[in-house]
C-alpha cells in the first residue's frame, strides 16, 4: 500500500466520523478497534505509552494533511490541554460509495468510537488489546492497574459499557471481555 | 553494615552520596548486583564516540547521576508540600526507579530496540519493559525487598503504570531526573557549548501545581493531580531548557555519523537472526560465533529472556565483530569490519539535498511529499535487490519536535507555567517555543564503493520534480 493509499483511508475514517473527528488520540483507538473487527491491516499497532498506537498511522494522517484531504486544527482546553481537531476538506477526493470503512459494521464501529468520550475510548481500546493482542485473561483489571487514575471515579464501569455498545455494532468480529 | 556514608565522585556532580540508613544502604546493595554493573558496560551514547571521542560515559555514571537529581528534586517536594500529603514510601519508590530506571537496556541501546522493532520482539522493544521484568526477576528484587514486603513491586509498578503523580514526575516528564543528567552529562561528555541547563535556577523555581486528568478535551476535573510548574522567574530558564534540548538532537542524537553506524548494526544483527531462526544455526562457520557467544544464545531464543539480555553488553558486541569478520556470511563479515574499523556507508542527506529545490509558502509539504515518494522506491529497491552491501540501501528517517505537547505523550510531557494563579503551557506562554519547527531527517547511506544503489539514488535526486 502507498503512502497515498493510506493517507486516504485516514480521510475516509473521518468522513465516516461524519466528517470531523476530535483528537489524534481517538483516532488511533478508533482505528484500532476497527482492525481488530477485522478492517485490513494497513497499521501496525504496538503498546506505546498509553495503549494501542500505530506510528503509520500517525504519520498517514500528516500525509492526508498534505493531500489536503483532511485538515487537522489544533485548540487547547481552557486548563492548556492540546486537543486536534480533523476535518474532511475534500470530499470529492474520496470515492464513497468505493470506501472500504463504508460497509457495516466497520461504519458502525467508527460512528460509536467517534462520539464516545476520549478517556472511555482509551480505557476499552486498552483492554480489547490486552485481551487480543496480550492474552491476558484480565483485560479490564490490568487495564485499571496500568491506568489508575483514568480509571478512577467511575471511568473503568463506562468504558466497560462502551465496549458493550461496540460489541453489539459488531458481535462476532469483536471478543467478549469477561473476567473471573 | 559501615555507619560510614558512601560517597563517589562524579563529574558533573561532584559527590554523589547514598547514606549510612537503612533505605540508602539498601539503594547502595543494589549498585552491587549483576544486573547494575553491567550498565558499566553500555555506553550511554553507544556508537557517538565515532563522532565525539569524549562521549564514552555508562549508563552505569548516568544512573547514578539521576539518584542524585532525584533524590534533591524530591527534597525540594518535600519543602514544597505540607507534612501530612507528602508520602515517604512513594518517595522511596521514586528514587529506587530512579535508580533502575536504566537496568533493560540493550547494547548499543536505541540502536537494539531498532533490531527489535524489525525482528517483531516485542518485550524487547521497549526498553522500560525489560527493565521492569529484571526488577521482579532477577535478585534486584530480593534487595529492593529488604526495605518491605512488597518494595520491589511497588517500584516496577512505578515504572509501568500511567500515574501522573508528583512523585513519577521525578522519574518520568519534562523536567525529570533522567533528562535533567543526561542533557548535561552528553554535553560535558561530547564537548559540545549546546545543551546547557540553568538546573539550579530552574530547581529553585518549580513549584507545586494542579491539572486534571485528561485525553485531550475530554478532562475528568473530580481527579485533580499534582504537577511541577515553573514561576514567572523561571520562564526564561525553562525556554533556553527546551531550546537546548531540542538542539542536541541534530548535533549529538542525530549526527549523521553515529546513525550511519547505528543503522549497520541494526542490518548486521537483523542478519544474524534470521539465519539463527530461518537458516542453518548449526553452520558456525556462516556467521563466526561460537555456540557459547551470548549473542548466539540470545538470537537462538525466539522470545529471549531477561537473563539472555543481561549476558549482552557493548563488549561483547565489539568481540562479537572481532569474531564475526571471519564469517562465511559476507554481510556479516563486511559490517562487522566496518564498525570495528570506523569504515562506515557514504551518507546521502537526501532531505537537506531536496530541500533546495523547493521555495516557496508550502514547500516544506512539497519537499514532504517528495520525500514520502523516495522512501516508498527506496524500500521497493531493497525488495527487489540482494543483501549485499554494494546493492543496499540504508534508511534514516526520524523527527524531533522542539517541546512535546502532544496528545500522544499526554500531560506528563507537558512543562506548565505560572502566569497568575494560573498554570499554562509553555508553548502558549513563550513565542520561541511556539515558533521552532519540527526538526526532520530522512536520509540514506549506501556503500562507498560505488554501486548502483548509490546511482539510484543520486538520480532521483537529479530530477525530483518527476517523481
Amino acid at each position: 500500500m502507498t503512502w497515498k493509499d493510506q493517507a486516504s483511508l485516514v480521510a475516509e475514517i473521518v468522513q465516516a466520523s461524519g466528517g470531523s473527528l476530535t483528537g489524534r488520540t481517538k483516532l488511533q483507538k478508533t482505528v484500532y478497534i476497527i482492525q481488530a473487527a477485522g478492517w485490513g491491516s494497513a497499521f501496525t499497532f504496538r503498546y506505546f505509552h498509553y495503549g494501542p498506537y500505530s506510528e503509520t498511522l500517525a504519520e498517514a494522517a500528516e500525509n492526508a494533511c498534505l493531500l489536503n484531504l483532511i485538515k487537522e486544527e489544533k485548540y487547547s482546553t481552557s486548563n492548556g490541554n492540546p486537543y486536534s481537531v480533523y476535518e474532511t476538506v475534500n470530499e470529492t477526493a474520496l470515492d464513497t460509495e468505493r470506501s472500504s470503512v463504508s460497509e457495516e459494521p466497520i461504519r458502525s464501529l467508527i460512528q460509536t468510537a467517534s462520539k464516545a468520550n476520549a478517556i472511555e475510548l482509551e480505557l476499552a481500546a486498552t483492554a480489547l488489546y490486552l485481551a487480543k493482542e496480550e492474552q491476558c485473561k484480565t483485560p479490564w483489571r490490568e487495564t485499571e492497574r496500568r491506568k489508575p487514575q483514568k480509571s478512577s471515579n467511575g471511568l473503568l464501569d463506562r468504558a466497560k459499557a462502551l465496549y458493550v455498545d461496540l460489541r453489539r455494532c459488531a458481535p462476532e468480529a469483536l471478543p467478549e471481555l469477561k473476567e473471573a | 553494615m559501615s555507619s560510614k556514608n558512601r560517597r563517589i565522585r562524579d563529574p558533573l556532580h561532584d559527590i554523589i552520596e547514598f547514606k549510612a540508613e537503612r533505605f540508602e544502604i539498601i539503594l547502595w546493595n543494589l549498585l552491587q548486583t549483576r544486573p547494575f554493573q553491567r550498565l558499566r558496560r553500555i555506553k550511554q551514547l553507544g556508537f557517538s564516540d565515532f563522532v565525539y571521542p569524549g562521549a564514552t560515559h555508562s549508563r552505569f555514571m548516568h544512573s547514578l547521576g539521576v539518584f542524585h537529581i532525584a533524590k534533591r528534586l524530591l527534597e525540594h517536594i518535600q519543602n514544597l508540600l505540607p507534612q501530612d500529603s507528602f508520602d515517604t514510601n512513594k518517595k522511596a519508590c521514586a528514587l529506587a526507579a530512579a535508580l533502575l530506571h536504566d537496568i533493560g537496556h540493550g547494547p548499543f541501546s536505541h540502536a537494539f530496540e531498532d533490531v527489535a522493532k524489525r525482528l517483531d520482539m516485542p518485550r524487547m522493544i521497549d526498553h522500560e519493559a525489560m527493565t521492569t521484568q529484571i526488577i521482579r526477576g532477577s535478585e534486584i528484587s530480593g534487595v529492593l525487598d529488604k526495605f518491605h514486603d512488597t518494595f520491589s513491586e511497588q517500584v516496577a509498578t512505578l515504572l509501568e503504570t500511567e500515574n501522573n503523580d508528583i512523585y513519577r514526575a521525578v522519574v518520568s516528564s519534562q523536567f525529570d531526573a533522567d533528562r535533567l543528567d543526561y542533557m548535561q552529562r552528553d554535553r560535558l561528555s561530547t564537548g559540545t557549548h549546546l545543551g546547557m541547563v540553568d538546573y539550579e535556577w530552574l530547581l529553585s523555581n518549580l513549584e507545586i501545581g494542579h491539572k486534571p486528568v485528561a485525553v485531550e478535551d475530554d478532562e475528568l476535573p473530580e481527579a485533580n493531580v499534582e504537577t511541577l510548574v515553573i514561576n514567572a522567574k523561571g520562564i526564561l530558564a525553562a525556554e533556553s531548557y527546551v531550546l537546548n534540548l531540542f538542539h542536541l538532537y541534530p548535533i549529538v542524537y542525530f549526527h549523521k555519523t553515529t546513525r550511519g553506524a547505528e543503522k549497520l548494526f541494526t542490518e548486521l544483527l537483523c542478519e544474524l537472526f534470521s539465519i539463527m531462526r530461518n537458516g542453518n544455526k548449526n553452520d558456525i562457520v556462516e556467521y563466526g560465533l561460537s555456540f557459547k557467544h551470548p549473542l548466539v544464545r540470545f538470537a537462538s531464543e525466539s522470545e529471549p529472556s531477561s537473563d539472555s539480555l543481561l549476558a549482552l553488553d557493548d563488549t561483547t558486541m565489539w568481540s562479537a565483530f572481532e569474531a564475526m569478520q571471519e564469517a562465511k556470511n559476507p554481510l556479516i563479515a563486511d559490517f562487522s569490519k566496518r564498525l570495528l574499523h570506523r569504515r562506515l556507508f557514504k551518507c546521502i542527506d537526501i532531505r537537506e539535498r531536496l530541500g533546495k529545490c523547493f521555495t516557496g509558502v508550502d514547500a516544506e509539504g512539497e519537499l514532504q511529499k517528495v520525500c514520502n515518494t523516495v522512501e516508498e522506491r527506496i524500500v521497493e529497491w531493497n525488495q527487489t535487490h540482494s543483501r549485499n552491501s554494494k546493492q543496499m540501501i540504508l534508511l534514516d528517517k526520524a523527527s524531533r519536535m522542539p517541546y512535546k505537547n502532544s496528545p500522544r505523550k499526554g500531560m506528563a510531557e507537558q512543562i506548565r507555567v505560572k502566569v497568575g494563579e494560573e498554570a499554562r503551557n509553555i508553548d502558549e506562554v513563550s513565542k520561541v517555543v511556539a515558533s521552532i519547527p519540527e526538526f526532520r531527517l530522512f536520509r540514506c547511506y549506501v556503500s562507498e564503493r560505488g554501486g548502483d544503489a548509490g546511482k539510484y539514488v543520486e538520480d532521483m535526486l537529479k530530477n525530483p520534480t518527476h517523481l
